[in-house]
């Protein structure tokens, strides 16, 4: 296979690295991979932020055109799917045949393998677990070349370590999953105004089991004097009977938003604190509080028909700060964090809340767990990072940690703080993978490859 | 429509056969019958429409006969063939051996010359029927980089023109497809990133090409002047650009 040299960073832009990257077209080629290079990492649709699938210098294998449905059986909804097939893919294909996806990210652009491989969650996190919970196999390309079935029942060690894992204990090829049955493609939702932070963990406990959704968009310029000020987003799939007239015509079939693309060369000074302030103030206050029936691409995904945004943030980029506190300790977080951002004048465009629960089976190196995740997106600047560092042994105070495919700015020690399991994880890929074919920047970075 | 793919593991031909509708029966033919399996079974399921798969090697000219009376056999007739076969061998490589020169001869242009009389019969004796050939924009004017690649691809230019002159008004259609630059694995690592459109693109426009009964299209659309404006560059000039 041709390598192709390129310059690739996460979502976040930062950090811009060169790699040499293969792309497989079927899976015979993938399969041969580890006969030509020693030094690699998968990419699914590079929808991490940081660096977790970059790989300095050395190879990167592309898995976006592994990207076909194997199989689909309708009347269980189990669908086995190549490792590229992009979670958009997968509703465009379900969606009219009355399945949905079981757990979904805030964006349906990323590959299956990236699902698995970070182990994503969404907003019923607390009620249904994290993607894992829905992969019942996975087929697994191993360092000694070979293909390894592995699930619950066979090689659960590998699987455990492979979810979560962030591509370190091979290449994902094809996974099956179950998807969810829904009779509509609408979501019944309902907005609440909510003003500060007591508030919004009281209204949080009282509700987090009423719907199958629930999230909470935060005011990230709110500053420490309205810290909370946020929107309580809560849904369930709608049913065919509440539906009106025009969407009954198509209950599986909505109508797409156009596509919108952000040009590369977008002026990252239009994003500043005072357009997003009132960005924010105009999205606080344009939610009316009552329920309404919106489709879901709305719910789920509202800057998804926004493609490349993460362009506006200029070149430097912008780091997700995103942090799972458990909940006793979760309010305070929330306040002190916001305080920390006003103290230091970090502007913070994008935040969001979920609410997470332990799982008795989950990866060894998956993020969630019982409490509440918190997301905040900040432009870049060269102190954020070390200012970031700081905040980060609060974090590990109030005994919690952060995402590490958001991460690009995490320490060795933070690492091994905020992941017990970590000795487990290294012991099992020391076994399957004593060469380390199989690494990433950010497994270097955080000093899981010795140097 | 009873349509057939040959080099159905290419990622254009693969997202042609998407654009086919559910009533449409698709026969992927190609070398890799593994893929084949793999692509069939997601053409399938994403479309809902029927696919077949032959193993077929479109150098090995004994088969020829053979294949065709396999796609009849499966579909009943066949209603339009599309030529995604190709390859590209490095220019100096190309000059050093032999055997590889000539299989890119073959494969990109005498066999499918040999193939499309055999279909042309077929399609002829009904009175319908569409092929539609792949050739490229480097056919319209050769350079040194590549330049017996795109000697093969300027004759199957010539070769379609001709055989739309002698299929006018028989019922039979040939399209003629200039494709630009597109990102499958044949371009992959060779050109900038921001020149090559997606195999999706292009596929739509052929099929939309084929629906319309076009003669010949240029794919995206602005490779037809800059082609112009190439070909009618004096030679000293377009000698000067060697890149
Ligand atoms: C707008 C936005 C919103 C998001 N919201 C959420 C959210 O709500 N919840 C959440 O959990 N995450 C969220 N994410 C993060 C995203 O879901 C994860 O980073 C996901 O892993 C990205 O998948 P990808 O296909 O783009 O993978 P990449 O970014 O390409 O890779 C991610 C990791 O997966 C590994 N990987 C990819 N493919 C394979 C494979 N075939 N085999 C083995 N390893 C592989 C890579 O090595 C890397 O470590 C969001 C991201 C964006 C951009
Ligand atoms: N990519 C571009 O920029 C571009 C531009 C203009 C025109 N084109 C043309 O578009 C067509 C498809 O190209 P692509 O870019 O998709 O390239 P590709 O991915 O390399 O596909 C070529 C396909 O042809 C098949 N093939 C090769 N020799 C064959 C043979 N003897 N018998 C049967 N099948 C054979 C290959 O099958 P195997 O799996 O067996 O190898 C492969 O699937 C080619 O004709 C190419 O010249 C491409």
């Amino acid at each position: 296979m041709r390598r192709a040299a390129r310059q690739l960073s996460g979502w976040g832009r930062y950090p811009l690295e060169s790699a040499e990257c293969l792309r497989p077209e079927r899976i015979s080629q993938a399969e041969k991979v580890c006969t030509n290079s020693h030094n690699i990492i998968a990419r699914g649709l590079g929808r991490s932020f940081g660096d977790a699938s970059l790989n300095n210098d050395h190879d990167v294998l592309i898995c976006e055109r592994l990207n076909r449905l194997c199989s689909f059986d309708r009347p269980t909804g189990v669908l086995e799917c190549e490792a590229g097939v992009s979670l958009a893919d997968i509703i465009q294909f379900a969606l009219p045949k009355g399945y949905f996806l079981p757990v979904t990210p805030s964006t349906p652009h990323i590959s299956i393998g990236g699902a698995i491989a970070g182990d994503v969650y969404g907003c019923n996190q607390h009620l249904e677990g994290s993607f894992c919970q829905f992969v019942d196999k996975i087929e697994l390309l191993t360092a000694n070349g070979r293909v390894v079935t592995c699930s619950r029942e066979r090689q659960e060690d590998l699987f455990w370590a492979t979810i979560g894992g962030l591509g370190l204990t091979g290449i994902i090829l094809r996974a099956q999953i179950r998807l969810l049955p829904v009779e509509t493609a609408y979501i019944d939702a309902n907005y609440t105004k909510i003003s500060d932070v007591d508030q919004l963990f009281l209204q949080l406990e009282k509700n987090q089991h009423n719907c199958a959704y629930t999230m909470a968009w935060l005011d990230g310029m709110a500053g420490s004097k309205h810290a909370g000020r946020s929107l309580l987003i809560q849904g369930d799939h709608a049913r065919y009977e509440q539906l009106t007239g025009k969407m009954q015509r198509r209950p599986l079939r909505p109508k797409r938003r156009r596509d919108i693309s952000i040009p590369d060369m977008w002026p990252s000074w239009t994003l500043n604190s005072f357009t997003v302030g009132c960005l924010n103030k105009m999205y606080y206050w344009r939610h009316l509080q009552h329920a309404r029936i919106v489709k879901y691409q709305r719910f789920f995904y509202p800057f998804g028909h926004l493609h490349n945004w993460n362009r506006l943030y200029g070149k430097k980029g912008f780091l997700r700060y995103e942090c799972v506190i458990p909940w006793k300790q979760a309010a305070t977080a929330l306040q002190k964090i916001q305080e920390f951002f006003d103290q230091k004048s970090i502007p913070c465009f994008w935040a969001m809340l979920k609410l997470c629960r332990d799982d008795e089976n989950q990866g060894l190196l998956s993020f969630t767990r019982a409490g509440v995740s918190l997301t905040f997106d900040l432009p870049r600047d060269d102190e954020l990072i070390t200012q970031l560092h700081n905040l980060n042994d609060n974090i590990i105070e109030w005994d919690g940690r952060l995402s590490l495919v958001s991460d690009a700015f995490m320490r060795p020690s933070d690492l091994r703080h905020m992941y017990p399991q970590l000795e487990d994880f290294l012991e099992l890929k020391q076994r399957i993978d004593p060469q380390n074919i199989f690494q990433s920047s950010l497994a270097r970075r955080l000093g899981m490859i010795p140097q | 429509m009873n349509i057939v793919i040959i080099g159905a593991s290419s990622s254009i031909a693969r997202a042609l056969a998407l654009e086919i509708g559910n009533e449409d029966h698709v026969i992927l033919a190609g070398r890799d019958i593994d893929d084949l399996e793999d692509n069939a079974a997601d053409i399938g399921l994403r479309t809902g429409g029927t696919t077949s798969i032959i193993q077929f090697d479109i150098a090995d000219r004994d088969m020829h006969q053979h294949f065709l009376d396999q796609c009849i056999k499966t579909l009943g007739h066949v209603d339009g063939i599309f030529f995604c076969q190709g390859v590209m061998i490095d220019q100096a490589q190309a000059e050093r051996d032999d055997q590889l020169c000539y299989s890119m001869l073959d494969i990109n242009f005498s066999a499918s010359v040999l193939l499309a009389n055999r279909f042309v019969q077929h399609m002829r004796e009904r009175g319908t029927g569409f092929l539609c050939f792949l050739s490229s924009v480097v056919g319209d004017r050769g350079r040194q980089t590549l330049a017996i690649y795109n000697a093969t691809k300027a004759a199957i230019n010539a070769y379609v023109r001709g055989l739309q002159h002698r299929l006018a008004g028989s019922g039979v259609h040939a399209l003629l497809v200039k494709p630009g630059f597109v990102d499958t694995a044949m371009t992959w690592g060779l050109y900038k990133n921001n020149i090559l459109v997606s195999p999706k693109r292009v596929a739509d426009d052929i099929w939309r090409a084929v629906r319309k009964k076009k003669y010949c299209i240029y794919t995206p659309w602005y490779w037809r002047s800059a082609m112009m404006f190439i070909r009618g560059l004096p030679r000293f000039l377009f000698h000067k650009i060697r890149s």
